[in-house]
């Protein structure tokens, strides 16, 4: 590994988005191959913070400051990107319901599904359940997540799930739910295909929804 | 210092002691004190749970923090809700006697307040608690705290039915004002992932941010309070302020510290102000990654925003599956002392909501088993969620007084519990308001 990939991913290690964008930059001034800062630097580096998190070396703000840097190098690879093919395992659609404007937790889920090989498309909070159900249809993705993250807000989620089925967007789309207040019980009742605890749960998760 | 100010200081060991002592003696220290002599009045439904409140009870108490339920099991809209206080310390006031609470006050998004009357914007749902819009916080780049200014409280936002909340509350023996405490407030303010990275790297930002709040804006905000509804006490709400939002070294170097700062300073004009309502809570949210040091850390930190008194909060985590041994364990620094610690002690949220009864009944009997025998317990369901069945809480509520009537029974395993047959709120409110229908 260059010496410029090695230090872009302890920048999302250690979580200094300063540092991973300038090293990221700097890859793509070396003529290093984006898809490659990916493989080797991006996911490796958000990978390794989220095996810190499960091993209790690391909290909450060390998860979230590295999901920023990761979020900051990827923005400078993105316009690179997509003049490349670049293989996904699925594509995920999320979102917070309409009300809701808490996005930590889907901040962290994003970089955790994109480190992953996910084609993440992120939808915002506070997003009406209208515009969750044309985004579906726009963009068909393999798995919708939506999280909430207020006990009133969460019953939202029954609306949408109605709604999607009422547009016939259901049958071929796998539902996530996931929010502090959520829990599997409460997946079950609205009818979601499954519930991410939190966001290494929500990658195994969406892992096996699409068989991988 | 005013006279008050230096009265206050100087009294706060004797405080302390006096609070030890009563701990000591077992006198239950949560329960709010009502006035005897209150009658019943069907258009006032502070009186059906002043009533209720004032028969001598001899059990440990159990209380909560349910703004979003008791909003939807009434079907009051959040506009309204959130908006008039009249409205929802008599919602609260209603659901609390309903089920048989032994405190009640109303509160609301308490942490909300003073971000909104600083100019933060909110976002309104038809059936939800207003919520900060975090997409579009007060404090984009640190330079736009210089921009910042005290607010004029009594015009500003929310802030007088905050204020009309606290003195509603107080005609229900709850005579204590309730603040956002520092760390939440610059939460609301910059965004949490922005307030990490500062804590990193602009850590003069975030000492000058938090100086801000504290000497600027809590204070001054607490000087209202106290001129506006007589409190000497106020308890600030600080749920961001909890591992693993933080870990115990991120609380002791920015939590504490400012804490303290607001308290030495609203000392001084005559108003104990407790930066410590959920602050220092144990919350991690994996079982398997359950820490008895970094509890014990958290545990340490809790006695010290609360002042040093022997105070306990095993809050928001899920301590229906957590070990309790560990907590008992950490208590022995005072039994050993014969102190007892007054713990509260949270029923989970989401075990509230999901059931079954047997379940939220044998968590209620466990912290009774192992914590109530030595200790001030009491039991807490912190933020009921909006769609939970009446009977988990009507259960959990019997439970309480149940196992925990006083003196506790040798054996729990003895006591007969009955699921207590109950009716609903609206036939309780049609029967308590003579037909009359909730006064909101």
């Amino acid at each position: 590994m260059s010496d410029t990939l090695g230090k872009i991913k302890q920048a999302i290690v250690e979580g200094d988005d300063d540092i991973a964008v300038e090293q990221t930059e700097k890859s793509l001034q070396e003529g290093i191959n984006p898809v490659e800062v990916v493989k080797q630097a991006t996911v490796p580096g958000i990978e390794r913070a989220g095996e810190l998190w499960k091993d209790n070396v690391y909290f909450m703000p060390d998860v979230v400051l590295s999901a920023e840097a990761f979020k900051a190098a990827m923005k400078v690879l993105k316009p690179q990107l997509s003049q490349v093919r670049t293989d996904t395992i699925g594509r995920f659609v999320i979102g917070v319901v309409a009300g809701d404007m808490h996005d930590l937790g889907k901040s962290i889920v994003i970089a955790m599904l994109t480190g992953a090989g996910f084609e993440v498309i992120d939808l915002g909070v506070d997003i009406p359940t209208e515009t969750l159900i044309e985004r579906v249809k726009e963009l068909k993705p393999d798995i919708m997540g939506v999280g909430c993250y207020m006990t009133t807000t969460m019953l939202i989620l029954k609306n949408v799930m109605k709604a999607l089925k009422e547009s016939g967007v259901r049958d071929n789309l796998k539902v996530m739910i996931g929010g502090v207040p959520t829990t599997q019980q409460f997946a079950d009742e609205v009818g979601a295909d499954a519930w991410g605890k939190d966001a290494l749960d929500a990658v195994d998760k969406a892992r096996e929804l699409i068989g991988g | 210092m005013g006279i008050r100010g230096l009265f206050l200081r100087l009294s706060l060991p004797l405080l302390i002691r006096l609070n030890t002592f009563r701990a000591k003696r077992g006198t239950a220290v949560f329960t709010p004190r009502i006035k005897k002599g209150i009658s019943l009045d069907p258009r006032d439904p502070k009186t059906w749970w002043m009533v209720y409140a004032a028969q001598k009870h001899n059990w440990i108490p159990v209380m909560a923090q349910m703004y979003d339920h008791s909003m939807s099991l009434a079907r009051i809209p959040a506009k309204k809700f959130y908006a008039s206080a009249k409205t929802h310390v008599n919602t609260i006031a209603a659901v609390a006697a309903y089920y048989g609470f032994d405190a009640a006050s109303g509160g609301g998004d308490v942490y909300n307040y003073e971000a909104e009357a600083m100019g933060q914007k909110m976002i309104w749902g038809n059936d939800s608690m207003p919520t900060i819009d975090f997409r579009e916080p007060l404090i984009k780049d640190p330079k736009d705290l210089l921009k910042l200014t005290k607010p004029e409280w009594l015009s500003a936002e929310r802030i007088l039915f905050a204020l009309d909340v606290i003195k509603l509350n107080s005609k229900m023996g709850v005579k204590a004002g309730k603040f956002c405490a520092p760390f939440s407030l610059a939460v609301n303010i910059r965004s949490y992932p922005k307030l990490m990275r500062d804590m990193r790297k602009n850590r003069e930002f975030v000492h000058d941010l938090f100086t801000f709040l504290v000497d600027e804006i809590l204070t001054s905000y607490l000087r209202v309070q106290k001129k506006y509804c007589g409190i000497s006490a106020a308890l600030g709400a600080d749920a961001w302020a909890v591992f693993p939002n933080l870990s115990p070294e991120l609380m002791e170097e920015w939590v504490v510290p400012y804490a303290k700062r607001l308290f030495k300073k609203c000392l001084d004009f005559g108003v104990i102000a407790l930066a410590a309502g959920g602050g220092g809570d144990y919350c991690e949210e994996r079982v398997e990654k359950f820490d008895k040091d970094i509890l014990f850390k958290c545990l340490d930190i809790q006695k010290k925003l609360f002042a040093g008194m022997p105070i306990v909060q095993l809050g928001m985590g899920r301590w229906h599956e957590y070990p309790l041994k560990p907590v008992a364990e950490y208590l022995t620094h005072y039994t050993e002392k014969g102190i007892k610690a007054s713990i509260m002690a949270n029923i989970n949220a989401r075990l509230l909501r999901d059931g079954p009864v047997e379940k939220i009944v044998n968590c209620v009997k466990r912290f009774i088993r192992v914590l109530g025998k030595d200790h001030n317990l009491a039991i807490i369901f912190a933020n009921i969620p909006a769609d939970t069945p009446p009977h988990h809480i009507h259960a959990a509520v019997a439970a309480t007084h149940t196992y925990g009537r006083l003196p506790l029974a040798l054996d729990l395993d003895e006591v007969e519990f009955k699921m207590p047959e109950r009716e609903s709120l609206q036939e309780y409110i049609e029967k308590m308001s003579s037909g009359t229908g909730l006064n909101v």
